[in-house]
């Protein structure tokens, strides 16, 4: 075998433990590959039948997803995205058919849940100091304002014909962190299938998307971090060809002055969402799973019946610890104790 | 940590012991026994992984554990250590080169084609074990990607043990057979607000460090994975 520099493999040569149960023709073995990409710790977990298979589809896996990384991260100077950025006011850029897609992709987004996800909330998240290696700050609130102007999707001019992405104010910034990520997974969820891949788990920082089952009896059981017990979890539920995502207050946050400060930043104020703990979302792409876990954590419980559709499967801890599952997630969760 | 004190926790006779939980050798055959799936754990530190993998792979298939759960690891092994193969089963480390079974014969051939024991650079620690859910860990996994920096028992108490990573270093502390960051030098610090852990699987880990703080085992919370 050869070695993989930075990558961990974890193998499970897979049988029915109990005597009664039905068991495989021949050895199955789970492989698990570790690696931080997207500013995060991403782990792939595919079962195959040949390991050096299986280890084969898991670095294609990887480089696809790093491949993703290289064209939309903000944290890179020659990503695309970062070419956007840095020609804000100034011209438009020419992107890849992928890059404007996606970017076509979060304007949609916004305008469906009412600029409640807006990717131009770059210049505030940059003030907060979460995105990278910063210390997260209380901004100053004129400082805030001012940048808070600059928070508008609609001014994203997208030209079709020629593939540009411009942003038509000086300054403005787009930020895809919180649909990359998610859209990185379903790439690598497109190349595991592509070679024919059927069992396998895509975690990236909580984002997951559960392929197939976990052997021919089980689905994969995917857990919900408790958001206020770091050592526990609040729940758990099955997961077959659905993605699962979570948007939480407990990750990526400050605590200053007594008060809690996280990552999600509402667009409309500026500063981080008050309404939510946590929301998780099932969706059939992770991307949508990022996306509307983000939206609802935002939305907060009190406009849940009318932000999300009967068919999006949630559940939600509100401020106050409070938790909502929906009717269409209901059956399939178990709350833990 | 000082080299000598790495190397000597990372030692085969060591890692055995870790899969056994106690001490103690006894040649007997390798099968005979096994009742329970959390009994087995194979350690190898070679420098040829990939002529050991698909031989124990195929050591696997045709023994009595082709029906069980088994968790590979692999991990580089910074430095020079001594090669080996530590045999674990039912908590006893078996003397598999005067033991008559099978396996045990495959596992001293598989040691003479890797010439082991013999001092080797930079080698990989191979592991093989049956998976335990209720298991409690006996150890802690410090990890740089695949790399295997150290390897802390969580039976003794640590203060202010510092692990230098990529752009940022940590400092863990071990108490009460649960692992805690309490310092960082990124600038986030989120590994610090992760609290302790101390199932087997849970990990702790810090981005711009690219370092894991993991309990050996998996599964600790009966799940496959998590979403937060």
């Amino acid at each position: 075998m050869k070695r993989q520099t930075g990558l961990v493999f974890i193998l499970l040569l897979f049988g029915a433990i109990h005597p009664l149960a039905a068991q495989p023709a021949s050895a199955r073995f789970e492989i698990s590959v570790d690696k931080y990409l997207m500013g995060t710790l991403v782990k792939a977990t595919v079962r195959h039948d040949d390991i050096e298979a299986g280890k084969t589809a898991l670095v294609k896996a990887f480089q696809e997803m790093e491949r993703v990384e290289a064209l939309l991260s903000v944290q890179r100077a020659s990503s695309e995205v970062s070419a956007i950025n840095q020609n804000a006011g100034h011209r438009p850029v020419k992107v890849s058919g992928e890059t404007f897609a996606i970017v076509q992709r979060a304007q949609s987004y916004a305008e469906r849940f009412d600029g409640l996800f807006d990717v131009t909330i770059g210049p505030v998240t940059a003030l907060w100091g979460f995105n990278g290696n910063q210390q997260a700050v209380l901004p100053d609130p004129e400082r805030l304002a001012e940048r808070l102007k600059l928070v508008d999707y609609r001014k994203i001019v997208l030209n079709e014909t020629d593939t540009t992405v411009f942003l038509s104010t000086p300054g403005m910034q787009i930020d895809l962190g919180g649909i990359a990520k998610g859209y990185a997974i379903d790439r690598g969820v497109a190349v595991l299938r592509q070679q024919g891949l059927q069992q396998f788990l895509l975690n990236a920082g909580g984002d997951v998307y559960a392929s197939g089952q976990k052997d021919h009896r089980t689905d994969w059981l995917v857990g919900v971090k408790h958001p206020r017990a770091s050592n526990d979890l609040l729940a758990r539920f099955n997961l077959r060809d659905v993605a699962a995502a979570t948007s939480g207050d407990y990750e990526r946050y400050a605590l200053i002055d007594g008060t809690r400060y996280h990552h999600i930043i509402d667009p409309r104020t500026g500063y981080p969402g008050t309404l939510s703990q946590s929301v998780t979302v099932l969706a059939g792409s992770a991307e949508e799973a990022d996306v509307w876990a983000t939206y609802l954590f935002l939305t907060g419980p009190s406009s849940l019946q009318q932000a999300a559709p009967q068919e999006i499967p949630y559940l939600i801890v509100d401020a106050e610890g409070q938790v909502q599952v929906s009717t269409s997630f209901r059956a399939a969760l178990q709350l833990l104790d | 940590m000082k080299r000598r004190d790495f190397l000597r926790k990372s030692s085969l006779i060591v890692a055995g012991a870790a899969c056994a939980g106690m001490g103690g050798l006894r040649p007997r055959p390798a099968w005979a026994g096994i009742t329970t799936p959390n009994d087995f754990c194979l350690d190898i530190v070679t420098d040829q992984p990939g002529y050991a993998i698909p031989r124990i792979e195929q050591m696997i298939r045709h023994s009595a554990l082709r029906h069980r759960t088994i968790t590979f690891e692999e991990y580089q092994l910074p430095g020079r250590h001594m090669g080996d193969i530590a045999f674990v089963r039912s908590h006893r480390l078996i003397d598999f080169r005067n033991a008559p079974d099978a396996f045990s014969r495959q596992l001293t051939d598989l040691a003479k084609a890797l010439s082991l024991p013999r001092r080797t650079d930079t080698p990989m620690l191979l592991r093989f074990y049956t998976e335990d859910e209720a298991a409690v860990p006996h150890y802690v996994n410090i990890l740089r990607g695949n790399v295997l920096l150290e390897r802390l028992p969580l039976a003794e108490a640590r203060a202010a043990h510092r692990i230098e990573g990529a752009k940022a270093s940590v400092t863990l502390v071990i108490k009460d057979r649960s692992v805690r960051i309490v310092a960082a030098t990124c600038k986030h610090k989120t590994c610090m607000k992760l609290g302790a852990i101390s199932r087997p699987g849970q990990s702790l880990v810090c981005i711009p460090a690219q370092i894991s703080v993991a309990l050996e085992g998996r599964d600790g919370f009966g799940v496959d994975s998590i979403t937060f």
